[in-house]
């Protein structure tokens, strides 16, 4: 290093617990909201509000009792939300996957134009297109329904979806399936048996990515949906009613929403960073 | 294995803008080791692969043994190809990489493939390496893998794809033999391309030599060597390359004349035959760094001595490769490792009559050095021995 780099770098402290820090108030920021919604959950609805809030309490679950046991059970729409991601995941990792593919090998006049007039039709807020597409949906038969839902979110992360699997098929070197290709294989062996097993990091990223955002959604699920196929968010928010907002049931349906997700984050965190970051470095 | 045979092909890009082979006939005997050498973008890597067929030739025919193949898919084309990233399935361990095309492209048993893929493990000494993945390999032992995947499926032909440039020194020159060992016991036509005018020397049976997407010359390795077609292939055959000068015959008839003035050459010495010249003519002349002697001493040696100021001394431990300007061009010397002048030494070069290269205006090879007889070059070389002279 030079000496002009020497006298501008930052003091070594900083430098070393300057990044810590900077996490810390990150982590912080995150993890608190959470933390306080999942004690909220399991307080009385009296000390839910006190301030300073009390960490140590008498917990209770009646609001988890009430959620699957009560009048109203919210089992139904934890089903509705998971057949609509999976949905919404297959249906994008299947169709991205062959997009990506397409666009990452084929030698096409224009594939740039191609390639950001499909991640341009991501741009435009959900809120424009809903209006519009409720009419179509409407008349197509797909408001209330599974697949329609499914049919939405799909559109909206298809173009990701692409992108990212184009990407991940660029690092897979052209030479692999010319060698499949010369060894035997058809075209359709050489993707199946070379390329898709080499990209299926990829593939996991892609599903992830395309469940959080199908799990999550809540504008497309609130206009596309009535009471047989609401998904949890369009449910936790009917919890907030005319006559007063259930503090209790709306913090114990947060969690019930959010906790598959972490769950599924941490098991899959190893495979998702990898598929991340998977050819980050030229071999 | 077969005979290949590449007749009037032409490849174009971007509807013709780009010609990237032009009208290449070539003809690659049974059994035999064929090497397309030439610098990068002249076109070989192409040609290779659109025997391989994974390029369709704009025009003419290739065929492997009687088959016309032009239109069949690569996996119809009974070939194997072994590429310079090696290309190993890298989900699949070693013995999977070997066995895969076996599987694909024949009806043999799961035993027969085990008992193929051990053979050619063993012929290539990675049997304990086959249940490693490809990424647990060093270089060499890849390019084992990559070769082992070629051998085993016994294809009519073998295309190499610069496969050893990926390798160190030592193990390029070490997988040089052992590649000429397997061709030459497997005896399948093969198809070598490079850029490295060394291994071509070496390994090719024939050399072809490509430039700007057309073929040069096509001979056995001395051949080329020592009766290059034109100027461009003297200069990528041989390392260090051919000194070359552009002269002008003067008015006599038999000397020659460079520019700057720095060199003139008597053509009409050690009473050789004069080449078909006329006063006037540009000719260029060019000689092989081994065949120029150098001595110290800025003295006349011989009856045609030159005087040059040596610019950089490359010991190469057998030799000493010394480079020195002769009117802008620069020059090479291979001489004895007992030469060492320092950089800046005035020094006295000659190189002889026999030696001599000349090549046209449009730089096709007039005149070749003169092998003709053995005891004559013999004696060349004795005389330029004594002192420190060449080697």
């Amino acid at each position: 290093m030079s000496k002009a780099n020497q006298s501008t770098a930052l003091p070594r402290p900083i430098r070393r617990y300057g990044p810590l820090a900077v996490l810390g108030v990150f982590s912080l920021w995150t993890l608190v909201p959470l933390f306080w919604m999942f004690l909220s959950s399991l307080k009385i609805r009296k000390s839910m509000f006190e301030f300073p809030p009390t960490i140590i309490f008498d917990p209770t679950l009646r609001y988890y009792q009430d959620m699957f046991l009560g009048s109203n059970p919210v089992t139904p729409f934890l089903a509705n939300s998971v057949i609509v991601a999976l949905g919404t995941a297959v249906l994008s990792v299947g169709l991205g996957t062959v997009g990506g593919y397409g666009l990452s090998r084929l030698d096409l006049r224009g594939k740039k134009h191609l390639a950001f007039w499909i991640i341009s039709t991501r741009m435009a807020p959900i809120v424009v297109v809903v209006i519009p597409l409720f009419y179509v949906y409407k008349t197509a038969g797909l408001l209330n329904t599974h697949v329609g839902l499914i049919i939405a979110h799909t559109t909206f992360n298809l173009p990701f979806a692409i992108w990212l699997m184009r990407s991940f098929f660029d690092e897979v070197p052209v030479s692999l399936e010319e060698a499949a290709m010369i060894d035997g294989a058809t075209r359709w062996q050489a993707f199946r048996k070379v390329s898709l097993p080499l990209v299926l990091p990829g593939m996991g990223a892609t599903a992830i990515i395309a469940i959080v955002f199908s799990w999550n959604d809540f504008i497309f699920a609130l206009i596309f949906t009535s009471n047989a196929t609401q998904t949890m968010p369009v449910a936790a928010s009917q919890l907030v009613t005319q006559t007063g907002t259930l503090w209790g049931q709306v913090m114990a349906t947060g969690v019930v929403i959010l906790l598959p997700m972490v769950t599924f984050g941490v098991i899959v965190k190893k495979y998702l960073v990898s598929g991340l970051t998977m050819g980050a470095v030229k071999e | 294995m077969a005979q290949i045979a590449l007749n009037h092909v032409t490849k174009e890009y971007n509807n013709g803008r780009i010609v990237a082979v032009n009208d290449l006939s070539l003809e690659i005997e049974d059994g035999e080791f064929l090497v397309l050498v030439g610098p990068s973008g002249c076109g070989k890597s192409t040609t290779l692969r659109m025997v391989a067929g994974l390029e369709d030739a704009t025009e003419g025919d290739i065929s492997i043994g009687p088959t016309r193949v032009n239109e069949l898919e690569p996996r119809e084309r009974d070939i194997a190809m072994v590429f310079q990233n090696y290309a190993l399935y890298p989900h699949m361990n070693v013995r999977k990489n070997i066995g895969f095309g076996l599987q694909l492209s024949t009806d043999l048993s799961d035993t027969e493939i085990e008992e193929r893929v051990e053979e050619a493990a063993q012929l290539l000494e990675i049997g304990e390496l086959l249940e490693k993945k490809p990424k647990a390999l060093s270089g060499g032992q890849q390019q084992r893998v990559a070769l082992g995947r070629a051998i085993v499926r016994e294809p009519e032909a073998f295309l190499f794809d610069e496969p050893l440039s990926n390798l160190d020194a030592k193990l390029r020159k070490q997988m040089r033999t052992e590649i000429s060992r397997i061709q030459e016991q497997l005896g399948v036509t093969s198809i070598y391309v490079t850029h490295d005018q060394e291994e071509a020397m070496t390994m090719g049976d024939r050399i072809a030599v490509m430039n700007d997407g057309e073929l040069q010359q096509i001979g056995e390795p001395n051949e080329v060597y020592n009766y290059p077609a034109n100027l461009f292939v003297a200069g990528f055959i041989g390392s260090p390359s051919m000194n070359t000068i552009e002269t002008e015959v003067a008015a006599d008839g038999t000397h020659l004349e460079a520019a700057g003035g720095a060199l003139t050459y008597d053509l009409g010495a050690d009473d050789h035959p004069d080449p078909d010249l006329s006063p006037g003519d540009r000719v260029t002349v060019g000689v092989r760094p081994e065949d120029v002697s150098v001595r110290a001493a800025a003295e006349a040696f011989t009856d045609q001595t030159h005087r040059a100021t040596v610019e950089v001394v490359e010991p190469l431990g057998s030799d000493n490769l010394l480079y020195f300007d002769v009117d802008g061009a620069s020059w090479t010397a291979r001489v004895s490792p007992a030469f060492e002048p320092e950089p800046g030494d005035e020094v006295a070069f000659s190189f002889p009559r026999d030696a001599l290269y000349l090549f046209d205006d449009r730089g096709v090879t007039v005149e070749s050095r003169d092998l003709t007889d053995p005891a004559e070059a013999e004696q060349v070389t004795a005389a330029d021995g004594d002192g420190a002279a060449t080697r």
